[in-house]
Parts: structure tokens; C-alpha cells; sequence
């Protein structure tokens, strides 16, 4: 679980860099609105992640192609924007988890070697 | 419409002000949907923080960081400080609350004894303060009541009774006579009064009021009022330095609404007296009344003059 203490600085600068991955993953499943994705980022265990930052890259990921946007409307309120994926973004995911891992391999197999020596 | 919606619609449209250096299509790609995220995060009862750094971690993550202004454009900070001050007017609510109820408290003594008092409006509860300051404090709790409240359906009728109270209080502050006067007297105006040429050439005139028919003391009252002398006449006696109270005036010379000069005097004739001695021209009461139940006037002025 990424927590927030000392090194939160450093932990929000890793989630920057995979928040994208993060958010499709989490819509790759089911369509959901803004808050519902902050929701399951953090029942995942990325407790720290700030809402905007979520709903910016929403955008951006809709802006891009992404992902798709429609809303619903409510009786006791303002509408609801939802999110689903696109074919481009099922892609991406498929990529950037390539990505990921690939650069996991690499930052293990450094730490491993460090640790060995 | 619950009160975390309430919230949340007020902090999207701060986060709005955030972003006024966009295009209103740039804002409206941004926040569009913003008031339900922020209102379920709040029903989970999570701290969104200030409206400055939401919009600056929204900026960031939606990649338009490059489209703030590096030295921001005088006119847009203008901007965007006015509609902060603008939205910040709703945190003057609680000082609106205790003014309402003040109003009200007002309202509600000028309603109660003003014809009692006679006093001015605003001035009612003077002669209970304690009374006043009970009701006040009453007044104060049911409006932050009414103020907190989620009123929904009750909207119309909270902003019916507001324009009750802001009728109610412009006709006392506008509407009544005695109100009036006390705005006049106490700027230091005096009563209107115009200025005539031809037969009073120059000079500050009065128009004389109808005192016909009033008791005495009535009559003095009517013409002090007006900024003019007098003198009581009767025709058996001539000038009468002493006029009981009671007695009536039953006539008057100039006739009312005849203009006269500052100081000119008004003849006021009043009916016979049989308890005044026309030779000491004091009153004489009869020897079988009490000496309580007539009082005497004593007269400004003696002297008349022509205008």
C-alpha cells in the first residue's frame, strides 16, 4: 500500500508517472465517473492519490481519445460524467503495461544487484 | 438538494474563478461533472482542500500547466480577485443572520407600541430594553436556525418573509410621520419652509396651520410646530395672559394656510371663560372645584405684530 508520510514527494512522483496506466486499468473493467475511479485507485491501495489530479488526467485521457465520455443525469443534482475505454485505449493499456513491467525488471534487477554487493 | 452538494457546487464554481485565465470551452472541458465527484467525496468525508490547489493539481494533471501565464495579465488577476470577492460574500451570512433578526426585532416594536411611544422608529424599545434584548437574542437564534437549515421547498417563503422585512422597514424608515420628523430634527433641518416675494418680500414664511376647534393646549402645540407666535384673544376681555388647558379655540386669525413671516403672530380666539378674572387676567377657579383639574398655560408671547 503507498502510503503518505516522509517520502511522499517522492511517492507522488511515482504516481504521476503511472497515473495514466493506473486510471485505464481502473476503467478497463466498468465505466465510472470521476469519484468512482478515485474510489478504486484507492481501494487498490493508492490511498494518497489527490482527486483533481485523477480528474485532470480524465480529461486529458478523454482529450487523447482514449477514452470515452457521457453523462447521466440525476433528479438530486448536477449530472455525472462517466468514463469507458476506447479501442485506443484498450491499447495503450496493453502497451504501457508492457512499459511498466519492462521498467520494473530493470529498477529490480538494479536493486538486486546493489543488494548483492 | 443536500447540504455536501450545496458545498460542492459552491467550491466548483471557486475552482471555476481558478481557472478564469482559460476559455470558457477550456473551464467547461475541465469541471464539467466536477460538483458530483466533489459532492460524493465529501458525503465520504474527504477534506478537498482549497479551491487554489485543486485547480492548480487539475491544471497539472489534465497537462494545460503551459496555458498559465507565467506573469499573470493585470486585468485577468483583476478578474479573478473581484469573483473571489464576489463568492466570498456568501461567508458574510452569519452577519446577514444577525441583522435580519435585528430588523425583525424593530419591526416587532414599532408593530407593538409605537402608538403607545410615539417615539421614532427604531427607538421602540427604549423603554424596555430588557424585553427588547430577550426578543433580539430569540430572533438571532431562529435565523441562524432558518439560515442553517436546508430549506428546499421553504425557499419561497424565507424569501417572502425578507421582502416583508425590507417593505416593513422602508415604510417605517420612509412612511412614517414622527420617523420623519426625527430624521429632520435631528440632521438639524428645520420644518420646510419657503421663501415668498411680493407682499412679504424676502423674508422666511410659515403657512398657518388649522388650530380652529383644537383645546388649547393642542393648538400650541400645532403652532409651535410650525414656527409661529400666538396669542389667545377673547372678545369680552382682549389679550389673556392665562388660558386654562381645556378651553377650546373656536376661531382664528389669519385663516389657515395664509403664509406669515418667522415671529408674526396668530390671533386665536378662544370661548368665553367664566373661571378667568378679565381685570387680574389670571384664572379664577370656582370655590367648589379642585385645584388639579385646571391647569394653565402660560403664553409665549403678548405682543402682535402686522404683517
Amino acid at each position: 500500500m503507498v502510503n503518505s508520510n516522509d517520502e511522499s514527494l517522492d511517492r507522488s512522483q511515482l504516481v504521476k508517472g503511472v497515473l495514466d496506466l493506473a486510471v485505464l486499468s481502473a476503467l478497463s473493467q466498468e465505466d465510472g465517473y470521476g469519484y468512482d475511479v478515485v474510489r478504486r485507485l484507492r481501494s487498490a491501495g493508492l490511498v494518497d492519490v489527490a482527486e483533481a489530479s485523477v480528474y485532470g488526467t480524465l480529461r486529458r485521457l478523454f482529450a487523447t481519445g482514449m477514452l470515452t465520455s457521457y453523462v447521466v443525469a440525476s433528479d438530486e443534482g448536477p449530472h455525472r460524467k462517466y468514463y469507458g475505454m476506447t479501442p485506443v485505449g484498450r491499447d495503450s493499456i496493453a502497451a504501457q503495461r508492457d512499459q511498466w513491467v519492462a521498467f520494473c525488471e530493470v529498477i529490480n534487477t538494479i536493486i538486486k544487484t546493489k543488494e548483492d554487493n | 438538494m443536500s447540504t455536501n452538494m450545496e458545498t460542492a457546487i459552491e467550491f466548483a464554481n471557486k475552482v471555476r474563478v481558478e481557472l478564469s485565465h482559460l476559455t470558457t470551452e477550456q473551464i467547461a472541458d475541465l469541471t464539467d461533472g466536477l460538483e458530483a465527484d466533489i459532492a460524493s467525496s465529501l458525503d465520504d468525508g474527504a477534506d478537498i482542500g482549497s479551491a487554489e490547489k485543486y485547480a492548480t493539481d487539475l491544471l497539472a494533471a489534465a497537462g494545460m500547466s503551459k496555458d498559465i501565464d507565467v506573469v499573470p495579465n493585470v486585468v485577468d488577476v483583476f478578474i479573478k480577485k473581484v469573483l473571489r470577492w464576489s463568492l466570498s460574500i456568501s461567508d458574510l451570512a452569519p452577519a446577514w443572520w444577525v441583522f435580519r433578526a435585528w430588523v425583525a426585532t424593530q419591526l416587532t416594536g414599532f408593530a407593538l407600541f409605537h402608538e403607545e411611544t410615539g417615539s421614532p422608529a427604531f427607538y421602540e424599545w427604549n423603554n424596555r430594553p430588557f424585553l427588547g434584548f430577550v426578543l433580539f437574542v430569540v430572533l438571532v437564534v431562529l435565523s441562524i436556525c432558518v439560515g442553517r437549515m436546508n430549506i428546499g421547498k421553504l425557499k419561497s417563503v424565507v424569501l417572502l418573509s425578507h421582502v416583508v422585512l425590507g417593505v416593513g422597514a422602508t415604510l417605517i424608515m420612509f412612511g412614517s410621520p414622527r420617523t420623519h420628523d426625527w430624521f429632520m430634527y435631528s440632521s438639524g433641518s428645520q420644518f420646510p419652509t419657503t421663501t415668498v416675494q411680493g407682499f412679504t418680500p424676502n423674508c422666511l414664511t410659515h403657512e398657518v396651520p388649522n388650530a380652529s376647534g383644537l383645546l388649547v393646549r393642542d393648538a400650541q402645540v400645532i403652532i409651535d410646530s410650525a414656527q409661529l407666535d400666538y396669542f389667545f384673544f377673547n372678545p369680552e376681555y382682549g389679550t389673556l395672559n392665562v388660558v386654562p388647558q381645556e378651553s377650546v379655540v373656536v376661531n382664528q386669525d389669519p385663516a389657515p394656510g395664509t403664509l406669515l413671516c418667522t415671529n408674526q403672530q396668530v390671533k386665536l380666539w378662544v370661548e368665553w371663560i367664566p373661571h378667568i378674572d378679565p381685570l387680574t387676567k389670571t384664572t379664577v377657579l370656582p370655590e367648589d372645584s379642585e385645584a388639579t383639574t385646571t391647569t394653565t398655560v402660560k403664553l409665549k408671547a403678548t405682543t402682535t405684530t402686522s404683517p
